[in-house]
């Protein structure tokens, strides 16, 4: 399967800062990938790399099958809606169509039309004018007129009210089962996230954490809750990524697909997608990336 | 008050229940499930189409495909291509005659259990318990596909 | 729905053929509409006044007079510079090529970077080179047309004036109007407002600084710099019309050139002798010198240089303008953003 976004070592130096470093990431098409991490974490340096709005101080960065970021080729193949929905505040929604007419290879101007239709934004009115929920769809339609492979988005949900949300990401889920386009959306929230994920990304400090199907994150992770006392013990077994304990009571948070795994007198508890992530960004040294498993009793790290 | 109907052709919709904890995909292969035991799904009927639950939950259309495709293993639904997924296999649907025989005696059985002190939340504790303990039995017996396909029928 | 080509993924086929001209047009309507509006309200103003100039022209009679020795001709065209408009308040016309320049393109960038929206721009299928190079050439291109005809309407309606007073090529005004310089430096206040609305990314800023960058430079040309493009040549004799005089000097009679004071003492002195109010015929200042034996030595371009002049300034403005031009596209698409 081809990759929707390929780096390999990649890196950004703002001055003196690193705001992403040693990045290697191959997501593949065909999902909806959430890159979720704290602000700061170096979610918008990674997407502004990928769709060449700006340059890898080191290593490179592959777009919707191998094209090189920002070249010709992935202008025209990958989509971007950035923060706060950047579009000019003084045209009308139907010269913001235009403009995108205008600037792209492939157009559907019928489509955009018609989906602004259905949400009831009239072409006529200014950009400025609309809620930020609208604005939000009008980026949105302007970029799926492109035809994409790759649409990527910059924390779209930020700005917006429960309902506009809701409504952006209905919208965003019928673009994918309608058109088979491979979306990245990065987010600072992970409430949610797996009604809408099939793969995630985990950013912090600059480093990319997690990276992997939720699906088999979820399945290869479990909560195992026993008395502290036997704590030690069992960490031993299995890759430890959380060890929560009290004087009483631990809560260990393992990384393993056994499903026999629990020892006696301990149970085991399924993990949702939401706890695993912030369990990860709580624990900084932590990281599960493809690539070879940990050894048991191994702390899970860089 | 606005009634929303939309013109999905399918008799059912489903909703979420983010804070559930249940998967999603396998809320959604639950409501099948209800909606065929209480009659509201019958054969031959289609579920909504899989733009429609997108659309109106704001879900991964992945796992709408995941549930139907687990309903299918479960020999529930069929796909017909450009057509839709609809229902072709029964669950053991209980008559409604049996369901009032089966109230009836759990009625008894909750009088039984208040007059020995026992509270509604300690009630409906011992139910989930012995679920629990239902289901694990199920899963003890080899090959057993899909197991709790079946439920619905209290042995 | 639509049938879109999408058979080849990435490559559906061409950009619109105009759209760039149609994004960079939709982006600076406004700031056409406010040039061109200036420019006919001007067209109006030059016409109107140009057209009775010649009226008045003609019914001076001029168009008889050979040349202006004669007294007769001499206050006939003394009558039509007292009718023609003052030109002191035309000298607005020498802030156009930095308002112009800094206005267009100050914003062209900044405020792009300002408001975010490159974010947008730049990550469309044509690109931010075509984008940015499309901006450049169009803008510029109406720039210059549009400062062209201030020069070529002021000139038109200068064009009575001049013909009977032949003032010499230096003249602000004519200088400036009269050739190409005016576009050019329109064009290099563009690009520099271009230039610095990158650098600076604050539209107002870069608009500000480019203006009173590019009027102090050209304020600095007009009235004291461009003189200095060639050496002038020195004469003690009489010079022609349209000769440009740049520097004066006075040599008494036992050779000694005379500084600025003693220049001055005798000036005054030729002023002391002149008959009160009019009485009898007065003796021009150069033949009083003479008389006295005084040499005047005149440092001067002669006319035919305006050309040179011209080019020179076009010459290493537009190696200015080019460079700009070049490191604005080059700093582009190194990605800043």
């Amino acid at each position: 399967m081809s990759a929707a976004i390929e780096t390999s070592g990649l890196g950004k130096r703002y001055g003196r800062t690193w705001a992403l470093r040693d990045c290697s990431l191959a997501i593949p098409a065909g999902h909806v990938v959430g890159l979720v991490g704290p602000n700061g974490a170096g979610k918008t340096t990674l997407l502004s790399l990928a769709v060449g709005l700006a340059t890898p101080t080191t290593g490179q960065v592959r777009v919707a099958g191998g094209r090189p970021a920002g070249s010709a080729a992935a202008l025209d193949a990958v989509a971007f809606v950035a923060q706060e929905a950047a579009l000019y505040r003084n045209l009308s929604v139907a010269d913001m169509l235009r403009m995108g007419r205008s600037l792209n290879r492939r157009w559907d101007a019928e489509r955009a039309r018609g989906r602004l239709a259905e949400l009831d934004i009239p072409p006529g009115r200014k950009v400025g004018a609309l809620s930020g929920g609208q604005r939000s769809q009008v980026a949105l339609t302007l970029a799926l007129a492109k035809r994409p492979e790759l649409l990527i988005l910059d924390e779209p949900l930020a700005a917006l009210d429960p309902v506009a949300r809701h409504d952006f990401m209905s919208a965003l889920m019928t673009a994918v089962s309608e058109d088979g386009v491979s979306v990245v959306f990065s987010s600072h929230v992970v409430a949610e996230l797996e009604r809408v994920c099939d793969y995630v990304v985990v950013v912090h400090g600059g480093r990319i954490q997690v990276s992997g199907e939720v699906e088999e994150l979820v399945a290869g992770h479990h909560v195992l809750t026993g008395p502290s006392d036997q704590a030690d013990a069992v960490a031993q077994r299995f890759p430890v990524v959380r060890d929560r304990r009290t004087f009483a009571q631990a809560h260990l948070l393992v990384r393993a697909s056994d499903p026999d795994a629990a020892p006696p007198g301990w149970q085991r508890h399924a993990i949702g997608l939401e706890e695993l992530v912030l369990a990860y960004i709580r624990e900084p040294s932590a990281s599960a990336l493809p690539g070879p498993k940990p050894a048991p009793g191994e702390q899970v790290a860089c | 008050m606005d009634v929303d109907k939309d013109g999905s052709p399918s008799p059912i919709e489903f909703r979420l229940d983010p804070a559930s904890g249940v998967p999603t995909y396998l809320q959604l292969v639950q409501q099948v499930e209800q909606a065929l035991r209480l009659g509201y799904l019958r054969q031959g009927d289609q579920l909504p189409r899989v733009k429609d639950v997108v659309a109106g939950l704001a879900i991964n259309p992945n796992t709408v495909l995941k549930a139907y495709r687990e309903l299918e293993h479960r020999g529930l639904v069929a796909g017909r291509r450009g057509l839709g997924t609809f229902v072709e296999g029964t669950l053991d649907r209980v008559g409604l005659r049996e369901q009032a025989a089966l109230q009836k005696s759990m009625l008894a059985w909750m009088r039984t259990a208040s007059e020995a002190g026992l509270d509604d939340a300690g009630m409906s504790a011992l139910f989930t318990a012995a679920l629990h303990e239902l289901r694990q039995s199920r899963e003890g017996r080899p090959d057993e596909e899909g197991g709790s396909g079946r439920a619905g029928v209290v042995a | 729905m639509t049938t879109v080509d999408s058979s080849v993924p990435g490559r559906g086929g061409a950009l619109p053929r105009f759209g760039l001209v149609w994004v960079t047009w939709r982006q600076h309507r406004f700031a056409f509409y406010v040039l061109l509006g200036m420019l006919a309200a001007f067209a109006v103003l030059m016409v109107a006044v140009g057209l009775q100039a010649r009226s008045t022209y003609d019914q001076l009679g001029l168009g008889r007079c050979a040349s202006f020795a004669g007294d007769r001709c001499q206050r006939l065209r003394m009558e039509l510079f007292d009718w023609y408009p003052q030109q002191f308040p035309f000298l607005f016309l020498l802030l156009l090529p930095a308002g112009f320049g800094a206005i267009t393109g100050g914003p062209l960038i900044a405020r792009e970077l300002e408001t975010g929206t490159y974010r947008f721009a730049w990550t469309q299928g044509a690109g931010r080179t075509r984008w940015l190079l499309t901006q450049l050439l169009l803008i510029a291109a109406v720039l210059a047309a549009v400062a062209e005809a201030y020069g070529a309407l002021y000139t038109w309606y200068n064009a009575p004036l001049d013909h009977v007073m032949r003032f010499g090529f230096g003249d602000y005004l004519g200088f400036e109007l009269g050739g190409i310089v005016f576009p050019v430096q329109t064009l290099l206040a563009f690009v520099a407002g271009v230039f610095a609305g990158l650098l600076i990314r604050r539209t107002m800023v870069a608009v500000g600084a480019v203006f009173l960058g590019s009027f102090g430079l050209i304020a600095a040309l007009v009235f004291k710099l461009r003189r200095y493009y060639m050496t002038p040549l020195v004469t003690a004799g009489k010079i022609s019309p349209r000769d440009w005089v740049v520097g004066r000097a006075y040599v008494d009679p036992t050779g000694h050139l005379l500084d600025t004071g003693q220049s001055h003492i005798l000036y005054v002195k030729y002023l002391a002798q002149l008959p009160s109010s009019g009485d009898g015929p007065s003796v021009s200042y150069r033949d009083w010198l003479q008389a006295r034996h005084y040499t005047i030595v005149t440092s001067y371009h002669p006319a035919g240089r305006f050309w040179t002049f011209q080019f020179i300034e076009a010459g290493w403005m537009g190696l200015l303008i080019l460079l700009l031009g070049i490191a604005t596209v080059r700093l582009v698409r190194r990605r800043i953003g």
